[in-house]
């Protein structure tokens, strides 16, 4: 009874283990640091940094100093057009925890989007920005198509 | 000298022919579908040519969702044939501006995909301004914070609202229970009293009951400070 019981035990931790592996190998798997950050570190702290905007407070910061863009959404999405000024990052580099965007001064307004405005990856994305010591994280509601709706500039690269 | 002038010629001969671009698209980049109501289906054409010297075969098309269909009639293409593919959006779920991509996988030809983006404007029938509630940055200190939704009527009967509930506790909403003529608007009028700083996110729930039974969403965004 006792060793069935471990075993079922060491299967759980070996399969931990591999989720946990195949986690950082895969493209779209999530960093080991934001793991630890969900699990030990809790949430709470960089949960209260991101501000959710609307489009029309975008467009009136566009081009502003001391304002970076972010645009996460595919390379070919952003290729074809995107917010004038933006900057295109890896989703799954943020998410890992590397990526140009972290070389940017600590103390700029980084408004971030993506396609519809997945508000699920907003505390994913708050986390690992959180962690590098960024304070200002803005978030466009409805992401890039609400931009669009809008009948708002693009720009293509 | 000379036997390298020809191993150069021989090459850059060679690259061109294996680079000649075989699948060409007629049709822009982005096809516009122009603007549909809820709940319709539109079609459109993504057309394209071989523009190459060979024989182009189509592998498969992939769309980047379930509200996409596409039909080709055939998959192989001579030389300066034209093709085209249809495409079939359905609006079923959407409201506002959507994109969709379309991606053709080149079996025989090159390149071996290409991409081509949908674009629909899905005209809401029922419309709710503004799309969240902001109440972030909104000092403790502060008794009660008012804010305002306006719901529009853009069907052409009566829009029953039959219930408008919320997961925030301390958020009133007046009213929550009338009948909209069409396209008249209702405005309704929110009061959150802040209990604690940080974040206090949550949402509005809005119930309707004819001329179809819909429940929709609103996010409601609230940050309180010191």
């Amino acid at each position: 009874m006792k060793s069935s019981i471990l075993r079922l035990l060491i299967i759980i931790l070996i399969s931990l283990i591999l989720g946990i592996i195949v986690n950082q190998w895969h493209p779209r798997g999530i960093g080991i640091k934001n793991l630890l950050g969900t699990f030990i570190l809790g949430s709470k702290k960089t949960e209260t940094m991101v501000y959710i905007i609307p489009v029309d407070s975008v467009f009136t910061v566009l081009n502003k100093p001391g304002v970076t863009i972010l645009d996460i959404r595919s390379l070919d999405d952003y290729q074809l057009d995107h917010i004038p000024g933006a900057i295109h990052v890896s989703r799954s580099d943020l998410l890992k925890g590397s990526g140009n965007a972290f070389s940017l001064p600590k103390d700029k307004k980084l408004i971030i989007y993506d396609q519809e405005g997945d508000m699920t990856q907003v505390k994913l994305i708050a986390q690992a920005f959180g962690r590098e010591g960024f304070q200002h994280i803005f978030w466009l509601f409805g992401g890039y198509v609400s931009w669009l709706e809008k009948g708002m500039d693009t720009e293509s690269r | 000298m000379g036997l390298r002038l020809i191993f150069l010629l021989t090459l850059a001969g060679l690259i061109s022919t294996s680079l000649s671009q075989e699948f060409k698209l007629l049709s822009p980049v982005i096809l516009d579908l122009g603007a549909i109501k809820e709940d319709s289906v539109v079609s459109g054409q993504i057309r394209f040519t071989n523009s190459g010297d060979k024989p182009l075969k189509i592998g498969r098309i992939q769309t980047s969702c379930g509200c996409t269909a596409t039909q080709l009639d055939k998959l192989i293409y001579q030389p300066n044939e034209e093709g085209s593919i249809e495409v079939r959006f359905n609006s079923k779920g959407y409201s506002g501006l959507v994109r969709k991509t379309v991606t053709i996988f080149i079996e025989e030809g090159t390149p071996s995909s290409a991409r081509v983006t949908l674009q629909v404007v899905v005209k809401p029938q029922l419309e709710i301004n503004p799309a969240f509630v902001d109440m972030q940055d909104i000092p403790f200190k502060d008794s009660s914070v008012k804010r305002t939704l306006v719901i529009t009527n853009n069907y052409d009967q009566n829009l029953v609202v039959d219930k408008i509930t919320t997961n925030i506790k301390t958020l009133t909403i007046k009213p929550t229970q009338f009948v909209l003529k069409p396209g008249s608007s209702q405005t309704l009028d929110l009061k959150y009293q802040p209990v604690s700083e940080g974040r206090n996110d949550g949402y509005i729930e809005i119930e309707f009951k004819k001329p179809v039974e819909k429940m929709k969403r609103v996010p409601v965004f609230i940050k309180v400070i010191q």
